[in-house]
């Protein structure tokens, strides 16, 4: 693989909430551009501390977000990122919490999951091992500053050896999920519309499904939130003639999982992006369904003009697909929060 | 790794084994159980040293688990000997920039699932640096220095610690487990790199690095067309030709000689016997492989080179005339194992 082809960053939050970063520069790039890379840790890592700071009880983590890069026209030899992957291992212990976050921009679909078990199983022990290890050693003495660059430096060469490798099927128990809202965006150069549809906010489904995310509120800024850091690092890193979609966003705690997929068209200069919020879901519910079936139903919405209330309704007749919540200015939040992520009774 | 890879790497032919031993064990009624176990090792090509196998066996015998006893960790040794050569299969294949990457790679693809698994035969109060002390006993092959137990256990007892989380009420262990490898491993892996990438700087003459370029990235000989002909020969017996062998060492020989470039005999040897031995071995089927196992086919291929040795030995060759002379001599190899291999 080229090497300037690449977009690569690691971050590590400690538990004083101190971000530390190594990022690779394959390419020349202006001060200018370099300040706003070294900004981008903390804009990445963001909605992490979100969730950590509003949801004490609950240890939602972040896990990936993955997005299609699309051309706005002919693409030079050096734009050729077709995929953007951010991967995120959060570790908790003892109420301290460590995130490790990576960002990767690269012309390969890449082994994304074996990349991820890196971070998870390697990467983010050894730092975590590395510091009690140093502190028993030298005391005093240990340097954090130097051992965290060390080890960044170590992780990042480990990411970067792993790309450029096809991504492997894994054989996985097939997963049924359960559908608990959907997300209507429009975007064009004069117009950004957000739309969240879920429960009504009296219905009971709507407090039973609320602890299987970590809110409804979190929920409708991850894709807007993350599709704009993206195009913010594109910019840095001077891909101008690309820009991304978000395609699936991952988070768990413990045994419970949510996923965000999303699909989207382009017409007359207009970005329309339907997206799903599921949960992890028994078999036996009948409202439960493979995740082909979910994106199925949002690309026939798409490309076959299927009616959008009907489809919402196929994939779950207790979402109210008539009443939708603006998701796009501060005060339609607060109102998410107030009425859909505080229990009814 | 996946897990079935791993499972496979770990796989050792456990009934076998126990009959090699019993059989010792029947031969030496005047030994100890111990020596006993020293003696099958020794048989295994472990180490070539009965004492030095003693004092490893004696000292970890205290840490095993209530259940296993010293024949458990026997085997475990004879298994660590085994996954050494698929780890080393990867290197060979896989090209790291430098050997740091190769040392984080190969702990997360191989050893991080290695220490899970074999800690589960110690005690829980063995101490960090003697896991670390045992990766380093395990994996070394010990060819050119003597297995010091002691020593190696001094060394790992200054650097490596076992850690107690002082904040609970009950002293809970805290897990160091990647630092523990990296101590038992780096060193081991850093040497197989430079051994297999052909870098090992104390080989490089200076001068002659100045005549004759250098192979900058790790070649690694490819084997899949005489890998492919003994599947095929395995299956259907039918007889090989002679252009299909010819093309297939040729074919092995070219994807590491390259046109313009020199090589010295003693920089590949080792690459060559590995590489040729590897192919042959995932060619053959479960039954053969029982028969013939990796070692033995290691040990006929370097006893074959070596008739050879004195006279290839000094020479410094183009890449395309060594692929010449030795078309031939791995041609007469293969041909007589292929025809020795259902006898």
């Amino acid at each position: 693989m080229q090497d300037k082809n690449l977009i690569l960053g690691l971050f590590y939050s400690d538990e004083e909430k101190r971000v530390f970063d190594k990022i690779k520069y394959y390419d020349f790039l202006s001060e200018e551009n370099k300040s706003i890379i070294r900004a981008l840790s903390l804009r990445f890592l963001g909605p992490i501390f979100l969730t950590e700071g509003m949801l004490k009880k609950n240890d939602w983590i972040l896990n990936s977000i993955e997005a299609t890069l699309t051309s706005y026209k002919k693409i030079t030899t050096q734009e050729i990122i077709q995929s953007f992957n951010c991967l995120n291992s959060s570790h908790l212990s003892k109420k301290i919490r460590t995130n490790l976050f990576s960002f990767i921009g690269s012309p390969y679909t890449e082994d994304i999951k074996l990349i991820h078990q890196k971070l998870i199983k390697y990467i983010h022990p050894s730092i975590i091992q590395g510091k009690i290890v140093n502190e028993n050693i030298k005391g005093n003495e240990f340097d954090f500053s130097e051992f965290i660059e060390n080890e960044l430096t170590r992780g990042i060469n480990l990411i970067e050896h792993s790309l450029g490798s096809a991504r492997k099927m894994y054989w996985e128990e097939k997963q049924k999920y359960y559908c608990v809202g959907v997300i209507r965006r429009k975007e064009s150069v004069d117009l950004k519309l957000s739309y969240l549809y879920t429960f009504d906010y009296d219905d009971p489904l709507k407090d039973k499904h609320c602890s299987s995310i970590p809110s409804f509120y979190i929920m409708a800024i991850l894709p807007d939130y993350y599709e704009t850091r993206i195009i913010e690092t594109l910019r840095a890193f001077n891909r101008i003639n690309i820009y991304p979609s978000i395609k699936q966003i991952d988070l768990s705690n413990q045994n419970k999982k949510a996923l965000y997929v999303e699909e989207f068209l382009i017409t007359n200069n207009q970005k329309e992006s339907y997206g799903l919020i599921l949960i992890n879901s028994d078999e036996k519910d009948k409202n439960s369904n493979d995740l082909t079936f979910y994106k199925t139903k949002i690309r026939f919405i798409l490309d076959k003009n299927k009616n959008f209330e009907k489809t919402v309704i196929e994939i779950n007749p207790r979402i109210n697909p008539f009443e939708k919540w603006n998701t796009d200015s501060p005060h339609a939040l607060t109102k998410i929060q107030d009425l859909l992520d505080k229990k009814s009774n | 790794m996946l897990k079935n890879e791993f499972n496979r790497a770990l796989k050792i032919d456990k009934e076998r084994l126990q009959g090699y031993y019993e059989r010792i064990k029947s031969q030496s009624s005047s030994l100890t159980p111990i020596q006993i176990i020293a003696k099958f090792l020794v048989n295994q090509s472990i180490t070539p040293s009965t004492s030095e196998v003693i004092e490893v066996l004696d000292y970890y015998k205290s840490r095993i688990l209530n259940g296993k006893d010293i024949l458990d960790l026997a085997f475990e040794w004879i298994r660590a000997h085994h996954f050494r050569s698929e780890y080393k299969k990867h290197l060979i294949k896989e090209q790291y920039k430098d050997y740091n990457i190769a040392v984080d790679d190969c702990i997360f693809l191989f050893f991080l699932n290695y220490d899970e698994y074999i800690r589960k035969i110690f005690i829980e109060d063995i101490k960090e640096f003697e896991l670390s002390a045992l990766y380093q006993v395990f994996f070394s092959s010990f060819d050119k220095d003597p297995l010091k137990l002691n020593d190696i256990l001094e060394e790992h007892k200054r650097k490596v610690l076992t850690i107690f989380d002082k904040d609970e009420r009950i002293n809970e262990r805290i897990n160091t487990n990647i630092l523990t490898l990296r101590s038992g491993l780096s060193e081991i892996i850093k040497n197989d790199y430079n051994e297999i990438s052909g870098t090992k700087t104390k080989t490089i003459n200076n001068s002659t690095m100045k005549k004759r370029p250098i192979p900058i990235k790790p070649f690694i000989f490819d084997g899949t067309m005489i890998e492919r002909l003994i599947k095929f020969y395995c299956f259907n017996k039918n007889k090989i030709q002679e252009r299909e062998l010819e093309m297939s060492v040729s074919q092995f020989l070219k994807s590491y000689f390259k046109s313009g470039f020199s090589y010295r005999f003693e920089e590949f040897k080792e690459i060559l016997i590995r590489g040729l031995t590897d192919h042959i071995y995932s060619g053959l089927t479960e039954e053969i492989k029982d028969i013939r196992p990796l070692e033995t086919l290691e040990f006929q291929l370097s006893n074959f080179l070596n008739q050879y040795e004195s006279s290839i030995k000094e020479k410094d060759l183009d890449g395309s005339a060594w692929t010449n002379d030795l078309k031939i001599m791995l041609g007469t190899f293969l041909s007589e194992f292929i025809n020795n291999l259902f006898e």
